[in-house]
């Protein structure tokens, strides 16, 4: 179904043109028909009607000829001259044109009955028929008589032909009425013609009737399958458009195809996926903006508070400045005495320094001796090193000597007893090594505790030193101190003396600010009414918020 | 205790054993003279006729394949001389120790040259043959290394006076047998 409504529309009225064409058809063939029906029957009934009318003056012709021969006769027999004619002859043709149109008639009667276009029209034809058949037999007797009284007329037989005369007479009337039977038989076929012609007619009509009952049925078929096709999407969108009217966002229309409805329902759920967001959006900005107003009303309530808080304090402020001014006189009477006092510490600050100074002098002096103490004592300690030294190769030498002593001694052995007076002498030179080792290890104890005492000397000398050169800096710690001391009072007089003239400017200022207070006190109240407006104000934020969270809160999501 | 004092003291020392030893000479009888040598806390006397010098310690050049107790060689007066250690050959096991230091006692035997690593020479000590006592036997036997030890001089026994402790006396041919074998 992705006809689009506009060529649905376009088909219903196509569709009601066709019918309403088939119909103007269908009307127009019949109308033809029954045009056709009457112009058959007119042109037969007109064309019968003008034989019979031939048909019946023939036949008086021929009674007018067998008149004039018959007059003729008795003229001629009364002895009056008369026009000489060949009657006979005359009648003749006359005759046989009668027999020819008695022939066409018969003919047409017959083919006319096959052809009629009801059984009544063929009834009436077949009556016409049976009064043309009762006419020709008439007609054919009374020929045979006329021809041979004419034939006694141009023998002159007077009598023969005033004894036929009455007879002939007589079929001439019989043929004559049978003409007039034959018309009015035909005047009844024109009867059943025009009856027939009415029948077609009021068929047609009737067929025409129906055919029209038909084509507006499906005429109204149509309108019911545009009004299907066209108006139930429409009124299932206008559904989802009302639901969306009342505040329903979380419908979607399933009319969503390529037509026009189907873009309408496309361009409306994106419509309302706008609407949802847009909706989201105001609802979560209404609850902000009510958490707002709820805070700025809280803001203002504390404020408020605050304000009388305020207030409070600025009284309690106004007290106490009071306070201070008079401890302010008080602080300045005290800061002069401070400053005098101050004075007096300094002169004795300077006296301190100056006996600082003298004995840092003296500490300088007791190091500087101190040193030249040790730098004695180290020269003296390298001095008995270089005697260890000596006793070193003095050890060494009486080393070589007992080695020396003791070969001599061996040497001494093997010579025998050559070598005895040698072999002492051996033996005194070890004993003189032995005893110059033994006085070495003495000397060598000896210089290590010499050496032990310069080591301790040289300890308690540079502990000297260092002492003094503590003792020293000490001094200069005392000197920086009683001077930073004395810079201290210096500036102490002179703080207080700027407290004296600062406490006097505070007295101004003072006054100052009790006017300053003054005028908060007076903003302060101020304040508090503007407070309370503000507390209304939000209080009326607070009320639309809500009012406007009611109203968010009608889209449902 | 002054300077003076003391080299009096020497002195006199001096003077005492000098003359305790002329005193001591007179009425002797048969001596045999030793040279002493101190190996760790132990001193041993070799008889004076078996040595050849005394010198001092000094590295010795290592020999490859050499016995554990044959320290090394060194050359000495021009000649190539076999160090023996005498801590090792006794079993004192104290090899390595002194190395570069002590004396080394060269000995008068047949042979190739030898010397002895000692600690230190002490010195010469003549003893009477009737002071020297037997070796001590341990169970019949002799005692750890003492198969060298021919006999004992007790302290004392000196009559030099320049060697006070006791000392054994080796012999030199026990002890080098191993080695001159």
């Amino acid at each position: 179904m992705s006809i689009s409504i506009g060529n649905r529309i376009l088909l219903g009225f196509a569709v009601i043109t066709a019918i309403l064409v088939a119909l103007g058809l269908y009307a127009t063939s019949q109308i033809g028909t029954v045009r056709e029906t009457i112009d058959r029957i007119v042109s037969r009934d007109l064309m019968v009607l003008r034989q019979l009318d031939d048909l019946g003056n023939r036949a008086r012709d021929l009674g007018v000829q067998r008149r004039n021969a018959v007059i003729a006769v008795l003229m001629r027999e009364r002895g009056r001259s008369v026009k000489d004619e060949d009657y006979y002859a005359i009648w003749r043709r006359t005759a046989a044109a009668t027999d020819t149109l008695f022939a066409d008639l018969t003919r047409m009667s017959g083919e006319f009955r096959t052809q009629s276009i009801s059984s009544d029209r063929a009834a009436s034809w077949e009556r016409l028929s049976g009064a043309l058949r009762d006419t020709l037999q008439t007609y054919t007797v009374y020929r045979d008589r006329s021809d041979t009284q004419l034939k006694a007329v141009t023998a002159a037989d007077f009598d023969a032909v005033e004894t036929m005369n009455a007879e002939v007479s007589r079929l001439y009337e019989a043929t004559v009425s049978g003409i007039d039977q034959t018309r009015s038989a035909l005047d009844e076929s024109i009867a059943a013609g025009q009856r027939g012609a009415t029948g077609t007619y009021e068929r047609s009509r009737l067929s025409i009737i129906l055919t029209l009952i038909g084509a507006v049925a499906l005429s109204l078929l149509v309108a019911w399958a545009i009004t299907r096709a066209v108006v139930r999407p429409i009124e299932e969108v206008m559904t989802f458009v009302a639901r969306i009217g009342t505040g329903d966002l979380t419908v979607r229309t399933a009319a969503t195809g390529n037509d026009e409805i189907g873009r309408l329902g496309t361009t409306l759920n994106a419509m309302v996926d706008n609407l949802a967001d847009l909706a989201r959006t105001n609802r979560s900005s209404t609850a902000d903006l009510n958490a707002a107003a709820a805070q700025i009303r809280a803001s203002a309530q504390e404020q408020a508070a605050s304000v009388e808080e305020q207030f409070a304090a600025v009284q309690q402020t106004a007290a106490t400045v009071d306070e201070i001014t008079h401890s302010g006189a008080q602080i300045s009477k005290r800061a002069s005495d401070v400053i005098a006092t101050a004075q007096a510490s300094a002169q004795n600050a300077k006296a301190g320094l100056r006996a600082a100074s003298d004995t840092a002098k003296a500490m300088d002096a007791i190091r500087e001796q101190g040193e030249a103490v040790a730098g004695n004592i180290v020269a003296l300690s390298e001095k008995t090193q270089a005697i260890g030294e000596i006793i070193t190769t003095v050890n060494d030498v009486s080393e070589r000597t007992h080695l020396l002593s003791l070969n001599a001694a061996i040497e001494a052995a093997a010579a025998g007893e050559s070598g005895r007076s040698f072999a002492i002498v051996a033996a005194e030179m070890k004993l003189l090594a032995d005893q110059a080792k033994g006085a070495t290890v003495q000397v060598r104890s000896l210089l290590s505790e010499i050496q032990r005492g310069i080591n301790s000397s040289v300890m308690l000398t540079e502990e000297a030193v260092k002492r003094a050169a503590a003792g020293k800096l000490r001094t200069d710690a005392t000197v920086r101190t009683i001077e930073e001391m004395a810079a201290r009072v210096e500036e102490s007089v002179q703080t207080f003396q700027q407290i004296v003239a600062s406490t006097n400017q505070q007295q101004l200022g003072i006054e100052q600010v009790m006017g300053a207070l003054q005028n908060i006190r007076q903003a302060s109240q101020q304040t508090a009414a503007g407070t309370r407006e503000v507390e209304m104000a939000s209080a009326n934020l607070t009320e639309l918020a809500q009012g406007l969270m009611t109203l968010a809160e009608r889209y449902r999501l | 205790m002054s300077e003076t004092e003391r080299h009096r003291a020497l002195l006199d020392q001096r003077s005492a054993a000098l003359a305790a030893r002329g005193l001591a000479e007179r009425h002797l009888g048969a001596r045999a003279d030793f040279l002493v040598c101190a190996v760790g806390a132990e001193h041993y006397g070799f008889p004076i006729a078996a040595t050849a010098a005394v010198m001092p310690g000094r590295p010795c050049t290592a020999v490859p394949g050499a016995p554990a107790a044959l320290r090394g060689i060194v050359a000495h007066a021009g000649i190539i001389v076999s160090v023996i250690d005498l801590a090792h050959v006794l079993g004192l096991g104290r090899n390595g120790e002194t190395v570069g230091q002590g004396h080394f006692l060269r000995l008068r035997v047949d042979g190739p040259p030898v010397a002895l690593a000692v600690d230190r020479v002490i010195g010469l000590a003549s003893v009477e043959a009737g002071a020297i006592e037997a070796p001590p036997l341990v169970d019949g036997r002799d005692g750890l290394g003492a198969e060298a030890v021919s006999g004992y001089a007790p302290a004392g026994s000196d009559r030099g006076g320049s060697v006070s402790d006791g000392f054994a006396i080796i012999d030199l041919q026990r002890l080098l047998r191993p080695f001159l074998s």
